[in-house]
């Protein structure tokens, strides 16, 4: 199988402290896998170095053929490569109907346009509409993002990130926060949509992770320690004494 | 169905009494040139002007929230380039239509836009604030250098040729040009916001960060919407050289800068149409109050503290605050809050004419003379219609006393 995006040795050091410490991690075409690890072991951060958000100290990232790194997070999102918030991150002041259609056009690269009328172009309202829908805010449409529970900004967060119809999609932690029935569908959700598609997700709940992804890495103090499919993982000593203790067995 | 979903809520009031403050305002400004003095038209004249200036700044705060305190550069491009332009139509040499003048202005515009707006939108927030102030400078500062561009101290100046059979020699006229081209111009603005380019500024103001995840190149929409407003600031500097025949390089100061600044967060900068309220009321008040009391700057810096203070959302805010209410079912509350602002404004502005008129006497040269013929410290002050020392207490107590009743009311009504 060929991998979609790569990272070679990356490392990220934030004055002395080394919070990546040489991180290799091959995301195979159209596999859904998953990154865990303890707080504070970097899963973020690596997120962060992926989509451009930070800088790499060293290495470097591959998506496709094409060097990442040093690119600017516009630009890797034009690529192909989208990414979720584990603090969410979305338009506050704008309804929920706006923050998708916004999504929606930026994809489509018409989200600059100036010589019409946003509200003429009734596919991507139609579509951000059905996006919507899909992760049950059509009742909300007209709410702005900042008035939304917490559970519907996340499920708005993670409908923002799939509107960009990625390759390859990040999510950090998307169900976190919600309750079983709302993470539930969103995990559904998830599925359905990284249909055919490269996912590469961190989740705190072991059962998701079993039940969504085909192969997990473990990251722990900046270093990834184990990657194998999640039967392996379950009955890898080191993951067990490392980070996942009595979660497995329950 | 889709279509018809509601664009961003902001802080407008309801659609309704909009509509209707649209229309009524719109038949002022039509009606106008039959009822009123050429005094009062040349007042309107720059009321217009003010406000689509003010709009035009606030085009670039409202949606991407970039404060400039440097518009006035854009504002007097404008001027300038419309002003030799119309010289070069007065000598020949230009075939183009005064009514087509302020074109120049807002190409002018644009194009300092365009190359101040790519530089100062590579920072935000402050940083940014200090670049424009430090672009408008510099421009300043070439004020005195280029003579047969700026025209040195006394400026430059230019006629306005006759067109079609219209002479421009009146200010009727004037101000029909510069009605027409106000009014295209805030139509201008106010679709843009209502573009996509328009919505994803707004989203710049909003979230940019999480906008460049979505794969938008959030400094090209700065540099586009700050062309749009210089472009916007232009064309109000444009209708100013067509108004005024005469620009000199002193528009470039800071004067002209803070102008769109105060009009705009004294009339509501969360409101389309607030800066206009801002800008004709401040317009307004300069050439009333301008005329009774050298005094009327300070005034309005009292003014726009205040206002700053005690309602962030402006004039505009407190209307739509009140109408809203009165929409809801609670139109005795928002009655009992007008009357309470009412109240509290005329507090604070007796304690604060009072306090300004006497020191202003106190401190003149008249006074000083007064002191050396009658002998006494402190001679009876005449101002206000009134004589009285300017040592009463119990007058300078009442004064205090209505300065913090009304500040005290005026809070009082801001609250929810
Ligand atoms: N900008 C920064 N400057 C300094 N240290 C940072 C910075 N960002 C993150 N860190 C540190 O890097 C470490 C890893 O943080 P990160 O957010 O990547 O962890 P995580 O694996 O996502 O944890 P969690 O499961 O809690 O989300 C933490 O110790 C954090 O304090
Ligand atoms: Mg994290």
């Amino acid at each position: 199988m060929t991998a979609t995006l790569e990272l070679k040795g990356v490392v990220k050091r934030f004055g002395p402290a080394e919070i990546i410490r040489g991180v290799d991690l091959r995301v195979l075409r159209g596999e859904r896998h998953a990154l865990i690890g303890p707080n504070g072991a970097g899963k973020s951060t690596l997120f962060h170095l992926v989509s451009g958000h930070l800088r790499l100290s060293g290495g470097e990232i591959r998506l496709g053929g094409t060097r990442l790194d040093g690119r600017s997070p516009a630009a890797i999102a034009r690529l192909g490569l989208a990414r979720s918030f584990q603090i969410t991150s979305i338009f506050g002041g704008m309804s929920v109907f706006e923050n998708l259609r916004l999504a929606v056009l930026a994809r489509r690269r018409r989200a600059t346009v100036a010589w019409r009328l946003a509200s003429a172009m009734t596919d991507a309202a139609e579509e951000a509409v059905a996006r919507a829908e899909a992760v049950r805010l059509r009742p909300r449409l007209d709410t702005p993002a900042a008035d939304l529970a917490y559970a519907e900004q996340r499920a708005l967060e993670l409908a923002l990130t799939l509107a960009l119809d990625p390759g390859v999609v990040l999510l950090d932690e998307p169900t976190a926060g919600m309750s079983a029935e709302e993470a539930a569908a969103t995990v559904d959700l998830i599925r359905r949509t990284t249909e055919g598609r490269t996912l590469l997700v961190v989740e705190h709940d072991m059962d998701i992770v079993f039940r969504l992804c085909d192969r997990i890495s473990v990251l722990v103090n900046g270093r990834v320690v184990a990657t194998d499919a999640p039967a392996a993982i379950a009955s890898n000593p080191d993951v067990r004494t490392a980070y996942l203790g009595d979660a497995v067995d329950a | 169905m889709t279509a018809s979903v509601a664009e961003t809520p902001m802080a407008a009031p309801p659609s309704r009494s909009r509509a209707i403050g649209v229309a009524l305002g719109s038949l002022l400004l039509l009606v106008l040139p039959a009822l009123a003095t050429d005094r009062y038209l040349e007042t309107a004249t720059r009321g217009l002007i003010a406000s689509l200036f003010a709009l035009a700044f606030n085009l670039l705060w409202r949606h991407c929230r970039l404060l400039s305190f440097g518009h006035a550069a854009y504002f007097g491009a404008g001027m300038f380039a419309t002003i030799h332009a119309m010289r070069a139509a007065e000598a020949g040499s230009l075939d183009l239509p005064l009514p087509l003048m302020p074109l120049m202005g807002l190409l002018a515009g644009a194009v300092l836009g365009l190359v101040c707006g790519a530089l100062a939108t590579i920072r935000t927030g402050t940083y940014f604030a200090m670049i424009t102030l430090a672009i408008s400078e510099l421009v300043h500062s070439f004020g005195p250098q280029f003579g047969s561009l700026f025209g040195g101290e006394s400026g430059l100046s230019a006629m306005r040729m006759p067109w079609a059979g219209f002479a421009f020699g009146d200010a009727r006229q004037v101000y029909v040009l510069v009605l027409a081209w106000a009014l295209a111009g805030a139509a201008a603005l106010w679709l843009f916001g209502m573009t996509p380019l328009g919505r994803t500024a707004f989203a710049v103001g909003e979230n940019e960060t999480r906008l460049r995840f979505l794969g938008m190149r959030t400094h090209a929409v700065k540099t586009a919407t700050f062309c749009a407003s210089a472009a916007a600031s232009g064309l109000a500097g444009a209708l100013l050289a067509v108004a005024n025949e005469n620009v000199d390089y002193s528009i470039f100061g800071g004067g002209a800068s803070a102008a769109p600044v105060m009009h705009t967060f004294i009339g509501g900068a969360g409101t389309f149409l607030g800066p206009v309220l801002g800008a004709v009321l401040l317009t307004g008040f300069g050439s009333i109050v301008g005329q009774a009391t050298r005094l009327w700057l300070l005034y309005q810096g009292i003014f726009f503290v205040l206002v700053v203070m005690l309602a962030p959302g402006g004039l505009a805010g407190l209307v739509a605050a009140g109408l809203r209410r009165s929409a809801d079912g609670q139109a005795a509350k928002a009655l009992r809050a007008t009357a309470l602002v009412l109240a509290g404004a005329l507090l604070v502005t007796c304690a604060v004419v009072f306090a300004g008129e006497t020191l202003s006497e106190v401190l003149s040269d008249a006074y000083s003379a007064a002191r050396a013929t009658t002998g006494m410290r402190f001679p009876p002050v005449e101002r206000l219609g009134l004589a009285y020392s300017p040592l009463s207490l119990p007058l300078w107590a009442a004064a205090a006393a209505a300065f913090l009743g009304g500040v005290l009311l005026l809070r009082r009504a801001m609250r929810p």
